[in-house]
């Protein structure tokens, strides 16, 4: 019978939470479209290789890290190797033309190429790498010191 | 015993359905997608119940931008503006309802609003959707400008996708460029069966800043934005699209093309028509036949749905999905919007969640 008893008491209570919509003025933020302090990097690709440049913070949020099946993994780390945030991308210089079945369709390179990348900030990032993913990428590991110009950030 | 038992969980089920009978709200938009100074939005929404639908109101919350405490671009409630409810309709005899209202006054410049449409049935039971967009003249400049947002978890908990014009298309018409993404987003993205269940997890901005869609190269108003996800350079000459990793080039009117390139660069899922595309292992395309397999049945398929894609380039590919389902990522249907198949179904639930939790 207690059993019973719970059993309504939980469906009750289920059918209040789930039912009733939410109702009243709007909890905006102050700032609803930048809710997050990042660092702004510039990431180039060229026949020399990558570069990484620092270029400014501002505010929005960390470019998206949850696919990591991309060309590279970008790892940002402080002076102890302690991973602070990591995002994949596809090489900057490359393109796939996409024509649908029995078009032009395929992979092309172009001479350089650079993509954008928001890293949360943090002061402590001291260390960025560049590591290859893809099988084409394997040989790719590059390694930027970056704690200067992190520390100079506002 | 175990009847008594069954008999009551049935009646408790029961209730639940029927106490729980919300109306549901099909779909709310606002035209134009971004308004002039104090020119007039129409907001729309259809919504049905199984029971009568009784009122409807639409409710506006009009913030001005600013810049706040650390250059950080801010809003907060503009004096004297719109603050609540702006139109209600009291209805009898209907449950099904498709309304629009025309807020005539508009909003200034700088303008951030908040719309909200609740509506109610007999049973006294809500529902509500809310947008967040911008109108009036923006003080960011050409910077991203919000269109139309379901989320208040913007930008870290959304996919945030930016419109951009191609100069050559659009140059000195950048109301044109509005009107077409229009239909692109509320007929396009907005319609696909992956996103419309999702849409609070999606916010659309576009800059009047041109860029070059041929080329894929951005306007410098926004290739550095803390905000954007992907960029989808928008033309309407009809010419080969591309994808270059998060910019995208799509026709307007080809809005399954639209949401095919964009599951590219945001999901990484992968073409799985034959033979001539680029593949690459990920979520919907293996290099062993038995991964392949384990994925087609974990999306409630079966392991004869798994055929080779051949590729001179990189191997041989698997896809765990059968031409017959006709999927989005085998045929992005160009202008009409094809669903994503099971298994990138699968994998595109897995991203909203992953995505919820950043």
């Amino acid at each position: 019978m207690l059993k019973i008893f719970t059993a309504i008491i939980t469906v009750v209570l289920f059918v209040n939470i789930t039912c009733l919509a939410q109702k009243g003025e709007p909890k905006l933020s102050q700032s609803p479209l930048q809710s997050e302090k990042v660092i702004v990097v510039k990431i180039t690709s060229d026949a020399s290789g990558w570069k990484t440049e620092i270029v400014r913070t501002d505010y929005g949020a960390p470019t998206l890290n949850i696919k990591k099946l991309h060309d590279v993994l970008l790892t940002a780390s402080d002076a102890f190797g302690k991973k602070i945030y990591d995002v994949a991308f596809d090489d900057p210089r490359v393109y796939y033309i996409d024509d649908g079945p029995g078009g032009e369709n395929g992979r092309k390179t172009d001479a350089t190429g650079s993509r954008y990348v928001m890293l949360p900030y943090k002061n402590e990032i001291a260390v960025l790498e560049i590591k290859g993913l893809a099988p084409a990428y394997k040989d790719v590991l590059t390694k930027f010191q970056v704690a200067d110009r992190v520390k100079e950030l506002k | 015993m175990k009847n008594q038992k069954h008999i009551i969980y049935l009646s408790m089920l029961l209730f639940l359905f029927s106490s729980c009978a919300t109306p549901v709200i099909r779909s709310i938009q606002h035209t134009p997608l971004h308004a002039d100074n104090n020119t007039g939005v129409t907001f729309k929404v259809k919504a049905g119940s199984n029971s009568e639908i009784t009122r409807v109101t639409l409710n506006i919350y009009e913030y001005e931008l600013y810049v706040g405490a650390n250059n950080m671009r801010s809003a907060r409630q503009r004096p004297g503006g719109q603050w609540g409810e702006a139109h209600v309709w009291n209805l009898s005899g209907s449950n099904d309802v498709d309304l629009n209202f025309n807020y005539a006054a508009g909003f200034p410049a700088g303008s951030f609003v908040y719309y909200q449409f609740v509506v109610r049935n007999s049973k006294n039971k809500e529902a509500q959707k809310t947008i967040i967009m911008q109108a009036g003249t923006s003080p960011w400049g050409d910077s991203e400008v919000v269109l139309y947002s379901a989320s208040e978890q913007a930008p870290n908990n959304t996919i945030d996708i930016c419109f951009v014009p191609d100069g050559g298309d659009y140059g000195g018409n950048i109301r044109q460029f509005l009107t077409d993404i229009e239909s692109t987003i509320y007929n396009g993205y907005l319609t696909n069966n992956m996103i419309k269940t999702n849409a609070h997890q999606w916010s659309f901005y576009y800059t009047p800043a041109t860029g070059v869609a041929s080329t894929r190269t951005l306007p410098a108003a926004v290739a550095s934005s803390p905000l954007i996800d992907v960029f989808g350079i928008i033309h309407s000459n009809t010419f080969r699209d591309a994808r270059q990793g998060n910019v995208f080039t799509t026709e307007h009117f080809n809005i399954g093309t639209a949401v095919h390139e964009t599951a590219h660069a945001v999901f990484d899922l992968k073409d799985e028509y034959c033979c001539d595309s680029f593949y690459e292992e990920s979520c919907n395309l293996w290099s062993s036949r038995a991964d392949c397999e384990a994925s087609a049945i974990a999306a409630g398929g079966t392991a004869a749905d798994c055929a080779s894609v051949v590729t001179d380039n990189n191997g041989t590919f698997f896809k765990p999905e059968p031409d017959a389902l006709n999927c989005i990522m085998f045929d992005d249907g160009d202008a009409t919007m094809r669903d994503f198949g099971r298994v990138c179904q699968r994998c595109i639930s897995s991203f909203y969640i992953e995505l919820d939790n950043r």
